[in-house]
């Protein structure tokens, strides 16, 4: 390669570092990697100096400031009180008991489950975090509060009864019969033990040996939904119309455990949006909303409640798990769209089914907040084909349930895309990429 | 719907289309959302929390007044950040040079770690390390041009990707990627002056690149 080759390659390190080369442009790249031991040392460093600069603190705006802008455009104003946050479709039933000594602690207990005996409990997801608190280093408060309550969530779970008790809980009720809505008791039967349900697992036929094989893979992943918060005042849309429940919609019972009002009715507002979604392959919230919970080391990225045949069953799980693990650590919506040039030729058909709710503009635009996981996830449901770009390993990591059958004869899974916990990649090592 | 298409239904888009209608509430949820991202762009670029915080206010209120020409042709978030954009650098080419001694100050002020380390070094020990380095880093950014500026903290900071802060700044991709890479290297140049940048392993072999 001549010098000026080289030089203008040389150029191309920061998109490389990024991901934004074409094929073709970062062959020429790992090829002068390859050959140059000063590119090498000039992307670390490159990468070294995006990563200083990402580490930045990032402010936040003041307090006030949302008032003071509502004041001036003679708007209402952001929404402020608890009881705003807590404005969904169905009832939350609050009981502010005043365990506060152990520090604010957050459990999210997510049973999902099917009223039927025949059918199968949909999973069980439960994570604990604390926030940091002032004068204790913030991973070891984490990691003590994980393993106090993870204890006693385990040990609850082996007598049989709920997650442990904790600050405040949530009890948010889904399609439950109106007498037992309005009158606020949130649970009509208790939560089924962990054990008993991976028993009550075994025992039901699945649908078919791929699903079978399926529920075997999933029943292995740790089916948690992880939600750190550090109570921060930012409250949820609630202006967002929810669409009434679909008459087939299993009875569901939420039962979560959150700090303080303002984080229950983000969960709530985002577990409404799942018991709503009964829809094939709803989106069930966007990383905007999420970003609101999105204050720790695994901020989730989007949830999606699939309804699924078997063939796009066995489709997502490819799809699934080639991504686990394979994210960039950024920051909830922040994370860039990485879409190969087959994605970008899939992206000028508008998604089917995506409705008014789709900004009308070029789709393109519509795409800046998914992940190629999502965007392959999508073509695994409607038989697409489509590639996203993995760009660096040990970032992410992708939680699908088991699999549980609907009345209508559909696999249902929830698919939870979120970050891992950051690992350190060691300086110098280029990009992964797939495809 | 459709069979078989997972619906992307976005709030940010149903909050705008309700904001256009006049609910004004929708708007608020907007300001909500976005104040922080806003504010930070705004922060970073002119130096100073109470231009920022009035840059903040403007942005929100121009894009309020301009709401109903909103095509939704690009997110709104990537339009108010436009919007944000632009007032950052119409107020910077007014002002002076950065006032780099209130940005450090404020850098080192808890209230703004909001994002916890990426690395680990979250603790009270590596926060001094960390402040010390980050207060580096913040100089060496507040030397660069605000346009130089501007690119990288929506890259790095706000981890953009180049199509949306082409979008941002109505630029080509390829000159959003020529300037993110001039706007690093000058980075790298300082901080490798400051001795912010470690002696690296890279000129070993590369190993893996595919998945």
């Amino acid at each position: 390669m001549s010098t000026e080759d080289s030089d203008h390659v040389q150029e191309q390190l920061s998109g490389y570092l990024d991901g934004e080369l074409t094929d073709q442009q970062r062959q020429q790249v790992e090829g002068l990697l390859a050959e140059s031991p000063q590119a090498r040392q000039l992307l670390a460093e490159l990468r070294q100096t995006a990563r200083l600069v990402g580490e930045l603190p990032r402010a936040k705006a003041p307090p006030g400031l949302a008032e003071s802008i509502a004041a001036a455009v003679g708007t209402g104003g952001p929404p402020t009180s608890p009881s705003a946050a807590r404005t969904i479709r169905w009832p939350l039933w609050f009981g502010g008991s005043a365990v506060a000594a152990a520090g604010i602690l957050l459990v999210v207990g997510l049973f999902l489950y099917q009223r039927q005996p025949a059918q199968l409990p949909e999973t069980q997801v439960a994570d604990t975090y604390a926030p940091p608190e002032p004068g204790q280093p913030t991973a070891d408060k984490k990691r003590a509060a994980k393993q106090e309550v993870g204890e006693a969530l385990a040990g609850s779970l082996e007598r049989g009864g709920p997650p442990a008790p904790a600050p405040h809980r949530y009890e948010a009720l889904a399609q439950q019969e109106p007498t037992a809505r309005n009158a606020g008791r949130a649970v009509p039967e208790a939560p089924k033990p962990a054990a008993a349900e991976k028993a009550l697992a075994r025992q039901v036929p699945p649908a078919a040996d791929g699903v079978a094989a399926l529920r075997g893979r999933f029943a292995d992943q740790t089916e948690e939904l992880g939600l750190l918060t550090e109570g921060q005042e930012t409250r949820p849309p609630t202006a967002a119309p929810v669409p009434s429940p679909p008459p087939d919609a299993a009875d569901r019972l939420l039962t979560l455990t959150v700090p303080d009002a303002a984080v229950g009715g983000q969960v709530a507002e985002l577990l409404a949006r799942w018991a709503d979604s009964n829809r094939v392959g709803e989106f069930v919230a966007s990383p905007l909303t999420l970003q609101a919970l999105d204050v720790g080391e695994q901020p989730i990225l989007s949830c999606y409640r699939l309804e699924l045949d078997e063939e796009q069953l066995t489709r997502l799980a490819s799809v699934t798990q080639r991504w686990e693990g394979q994210f960039r650590s950024m920051q909830t919506h922040r994370l860039e769209r990485t879409l190969s040039s087959a994605d970008k030729a899939a992206k000028a058909t508008p998604l089917a089914g995506s409705g008014e709710d789709q900004p009308a503009g070029p789709t393109a635009e519509r795409f800046y907040a998914r992940s190629g996981v999502e965007h392959e996830m999508k073509a695994a449901v409607t038989g697409e084909s489509a590639r996203g770009v993995i760009h660096a390993p040990g970032k992410g990591r992708v939680t699908t349930t088991q699999p549980a059958e609907t009345a209508t004869g559909k696999q249902q899974v929830l698919v939870v895309i979120r970050l891992a916990a950051p690992t350190t990649q060691p300086a110098g090592r280029p990009p992964r990429e797939g495809g | 719907m459709s069979a078989g298409a997972p619906a992307i239904a976005t709030e940010e888009s149903v909050l705008v289309r309700q904001a256009q209608q006049g609910r004004s509430e929708a708007f608020g949820h907007l300001v909500q959302r976005y104040q922080d991202a806003v504010y930070n762009l705004c922060w970073r670029i002119c130096g100073d929390r109470e231009e920022a915080r009035d840059l903040t206010q403007a942005a929100f209120l121009r894009a309020f007044q301009a709401l109903g020409r909103f095509e939704g042709k690009c997110s709104f978030y990537t339009w108010l950040f436009r919007i944000a954009a632009n007032l950052a650098i119409s107020h910077r080419r007014r002002r002076g040079p950065l006032r780099l001694a209130r940005s450090l100050e404020d850098a080192q002020r808890p209230a703004d770690r909001v994002r916890p380390s990426d690395d680990g070094r979250g603790d009270p020990l590596g926060q001094v390390e960390l402040s010390e380095t980050q207060r580096l880093v913040q100089a060496a950014l507040a030397e660069l041009d605000d346009q130089q500026r501007l690119v990288l903290v929506l890259r790095d900071v706000e981890s953009m990707g180049y199509q949306q802060i082409a979008e941002i700044l109505d630029l080509p991709t390829g000159t959003v990627k020529s300037r993110i890479h001039r706007a690093r290297m000058a980075m790298r140049d300082r901080l490798q002056q400051m001795g912010c940048l470690g002696p690296s392993p890279a000129a070993r072999p590369k190993s893996e690149h595919a998945s």
